[in-house]
């Protein structure tokens, strides 16, 4: 019964990043209508946990009722904006997805075994999520230690000795996922383990199904659904759905906001581009509120890569100059909204810029041994079955559709995120974390799901132009 | 054995040999055995000692006695190809030592070898060596001995040396592929994944090294699919005009890297299953008191049962084995109330010891560890295990 305050917990956010989606959108709704729900809960949960930040600045405790109080404001502002801007017409469908191709038999029966199999896998999954001790170094060293003490001290504590003010390490993450934590253990009235570890596996069933989403947009039935089975056979990136870590929560948010560029930059229609534009720059900007990395990492490639889509479109004649300019003051004002409070926090506070450890004062140069380690780590362990060696393959022989816009947006994103990592592993002291392996893998479980959406469109569209050349 | 950290070089050099061997025509041999059982004052080789002080056949075995290194070595002239070494010592003190052999063809002085530990226990001791893992093993090796770096008290009782044949190490190949880790510490950064091995004892030995003394069976999947991948290649070369092949070759090779990507995520996911099926003989299915949990075996019990005594103090004292998680463990269990070591313990009042057998107390009621008090005097209110109780201080 502890169980049911998940989905009491996530009414209010969901219903609120399903109207703050709804309202980005505008008259040009381009979500499926589940889609808009799944991607909702996500940045919803995400949005709200930060007002709720916002709100704790201002002295706001961490009990029910100052966990609510954000909730339930923000709802009311964004359904009185929802009643008042209601678009003329009731949400239709969005773009049309791509039509399917007939099922055969035997392809039913394959995809019915595959999705058994997966739900099997699942189910395993959620017993070992909830039901056993935490297990894994940074479940009880961060995520729910700051959890517990954010429900136990009700405010946003960035200590973790209650004799000592000086901030954890740790502390220097966004809190949303503690926060989160803590406002289910709020509302249960306890610290449960299984209750405040279940979210680990919506973020994860997120991935599965906004993957399937971005997906079916391109491509028919068939084909998103395995792509969303391909995700979910990966190995490493399903143990961290299973577990209490944030980087399967980072990478529903990375999905979200490359894959909402990618698809502002592959649509014809430029009300559609408008409103991808606009989700992006939610998704982008609350992208900085999930983990360091995001922030370190990942965000300036995204600001690269979207003044280069923009610039291209521009060139094309593609996008008109207001078009262009309210593209950057939507990604601008978002960023700035999200990311200015952010900052000055942890500037305030003394927190490290890094991943748990501060950037500054790392030490340069090559790093022998990391290349072999990666080597082996990447193409001779059971994380990844064989999925790198068939996404290189994929992007070297269709190289040219890769890199050519829109799915360079997708492509480009992966391949300068995994050579960035790659280059703090071989070039600076966290070298470590690829000797050790207890980096590298983590590292690559954020971008998963992008390099799996690019190898699944990079692979039906050689199929399917396989195919037309035999017929032709 | 010392566990090698990192990788082992040679990790990446058995892909060919490994496929050669299961494309071999099979042959019928069976697991094949010779020992030199020294027991009884026996010695049937002519063993040549060089810098140990004492050497002496007894009715336990060849006595080992020296203060300073040295080795002991003999030729051989074996009848059966040798993947593995076993070795069965009686020890009275710890000791390092080494496998040694001369491959034939090498120079005379030329030796290879294998770093071992040997820890004092009652009765005999097995070192049961994967020999074949290593590089420069040589089945037919000419001379075989053991060399001790520092000084030594054992017996040595007997050597064995096993072979297989062809059949068996394929299917020992295919039981290692489907042999599952554990969930531990790094499955969160990393998965073996399917390992091969070549005889039962590298098999039940798979996990107890990091890396494991195995080769990926990634190289098998690798083979399959650049070979398919090759033939598409070369009919799209040779065939370019009849679309009919080209289609239906690429369709096989899609159905053959559709199956073999079902075989391994089949393979994953019951060793993700394999998880939950331990967790439950050896956590769920057992009765509080009983149950383990993993690698931190009864600490997450322990946790939750020093809660309720430590609830109204601010910190406590824990003292535990070095390199596990149980500082960590602890803070995040008991929060408020949080566990320092003992030099951080100045008037904090309960102390948990666990799983130190080393910690004993004195005759003044004070914890000593390694004979030196560490703690004010008090007493144990409760012990859980060997080596695991609750102190409190001037009770």
């Amino acid at each position: 019964m502890i169980y049911l305050w998940l989905p009491a917990g996530l009414l209010l956010p969901t219903l609120s990043g399903w109207l703050l989606l709804r309202l980005l959108e505008g008259n040009s709704p381009v979500l499926f209508r589940l889609e808009r729900w799944v991607a909702g809960g996500v940045l919803g949960l995400t949005g709200t946990m930060f007002v709720t930040f916002l709100c704790t600045l201002l002295g706001l405790p961490l009990t029910r009722l100052g966990f609510l109080f954000p909730q339930i404001l923000l709802t009311a502002v964004l359904l009185g904006l929802f009643l008042w801007r209601r678009p003329s017409h009731p949400t239709p469908s969005p773009l049309h997805p791509t039509p399917s191709s007939s099922f055969p038999l035997w392809a039913l029966l394959l995809t019915g075994l595959l999705g058994l199999w997966t739900l099997a896998k699942l189910v395993v999954g959620a017993l070992l999520l909830t039901a056993t001790p935490p297990y894994f170094d940074d479940v009880f060293k961060n995520w729910n230690l700051r959890g517990k003490v954010f429900f136990l001290t009700e405010k946003l504590t960035l200590s973790f000795d209650p004799a000592s003010t000086a901030a954890d390490g740790v502390s220097s993450y966004p809190p949303t996922v503690p926060m989160t934590k803590a406002w289910l253990a709020v509302l249960a009235g306890q610290w449960h383990e299984g209750l405040i570890n279940s979210i680990h596996l919506l973020w994860y069933l997120a991935v599965l199904f906004l993957l399937y989403a971005a997906l079916r947009r391109s491509v028919s039935l068939p084909w998103a659904l395995l792509g969303a089975y391909l995700f979910a056979s990966l190995p490493l990136p399903l143990l961290h759905g299973i577990t209490a870590y944030a980087d399967i929560f980072l990478s529903v948010h990375l999905l979200l906001a490359v894959s909402f560029l990618f698809h502002a930059f592959s649509s014809g229609n430029p009300t559609a581009r408008a409103s991808f534009l606009r989700l992006g720059a939610l998704a982008t900007a609350l992208l900085v509120f999930t983990k360091n990395e995001a922030l370190l990492l990942h965000l300036p490639l995204l600001i690269i890569l979207l003044l280069l889509g923009l610039v291209s479109l521009r060139r094309k004649g593609a996008l008109t100059l207001p078009d262009l300019r309210r593209a950057l003051f939507w990604y601008g004002g978002c960023l700035a909204a999200v990311l200015l409070p952010w900052l000055l926090f942890k500037w305030t506070h003394g927190l490290t810029f890094g991943n748990a450890k501060g950037v500054i004062g790392l030490a340069i140069g090559w790093q022998p041994g990391v290349l072999r380690t990666v080597w082996i780590n990447t193409f001779f362990e059971g994380s990844w079955l064989f999925f790198p060696v068939m996404f290189l393959t994929l992007l070297l022989l269709r190289w040219r559709q890769a890199f050519s816009p829109p799915l360079a947006v997708v492509s480009l994103f992966c391949v300068a995120s995994y050579c960035l990592q790659l280059s703090l592993y071989l070039f600076t002291s966290l070298s470590t974390e690829a000797l050790r392996q207890t980096g590298y893998g983590r590292g690559l479980v954020q971008i998963a799901p992008l390099a799996v959406l690019l190898a699944l469109l990079l692979l039906c569209n050689a199929v399917t132009q396989s195919g037309h050349r035999t017929e032709g | 054995m010392e566990a090698q950290r990192w990788y082992n070089p040679s990790v990446l050099r058995r892909a060919l040999p490994l496929l050669a061997l299961l494309l071999l025509p099979l042959s019928v041999h069976a697991e094949e055995q010779s020992l030199f059982d020294f027991r009884g004052g026996r010695i049937e080789q002519n063993w040549q000692g060089t810098g140990l002080e004492r050497v002496e056949p007894t009715r336990e075995g060849l006595l080992l006695r020296s203060a300073v290194p040295g080795s002991l070595a003999t030729t051989l002239s074996p009848k059966h190809g040798v993947d593995a070494v076993t070795l069965t010592f009686l020890v009275r003190s710890d000791t390092k030592g080494a496998l040694l052999w001369h491959a034939h063809g090498e120079g005379e002085k030329t030796f290879h070898q294998i770093p071992f530990t040997l820890v004092k226990q009652d009765g005999p001791a097995t070192l049961a060596m994967n020999t074949a893992y290593f590089n420069g093993w040589d089945r037919y090796a000419d001379k075989i001995g053991i060399s001790f770096h520092e000084p030594v008290d054992v017996t040595l009782q007997t050597i064995s040396f096993q072979g297989w044949s062809v059949p068996e190490k394929a299917r020992e190949a295919w039981k290692t592929f489907w042999t599952f880790d554990a969930m531990r510490s790094y499955s969160i950064n990393f998965l073996w994944g399917p390992l091969l091995t070549f005889s039962p004892l590298a098999r039940t030995q798979l996990f107890d090294h990091e890396p494991p003394f195995a080769i990926s069976a990634n190289r098998i999947f690798y083979l399959l699919l650049g070979g398919a991948g090759l033939v598409l290649l070369a009919l799209r070369v040779l065939k370019g005009r009849d679309p009919r092949r080209i289609r239906g070759a690429t369709l096989s090779f899609l159905l053959l890297t559709g199956s073999l990507w079902m075989l391994y995520d089949l393979r994953m996911g019951l060793e993700e299953m394999g998880y939950l099926k331990h967790d439950y003989e050896t956590y769920f299915s057992q009765p509080l008191g009983k149950r383990t949990f993993r690698n931190i075996s009864f600490f997450p019990d322990l946790a939750l049962v020093i809660s309720p005594a430590i609830r109204d103090v601010s910190r406590f004292v824990l003292i535990a084995p070095p390199d596990g998680p149980y500082p960590a463990y602890l803070h995040y269990m008991t929060y408020p109330t949080i566990p320092v070591d003992p030099q951080d313990g100045n008037g904090a009042t309960t102390w948990l010891v666990y799983n130190r057998p080393d910690v004993r107390l004195n005759a003044e009621r004070r914890l000593t560890v390694n004979g030196e008090p560490v703690s004010p005097p008090g007493m144990i209110v409760h012990s859980f295990a060997s080596g695991t109780f609750l102190f409190a201080v001037g009770t």
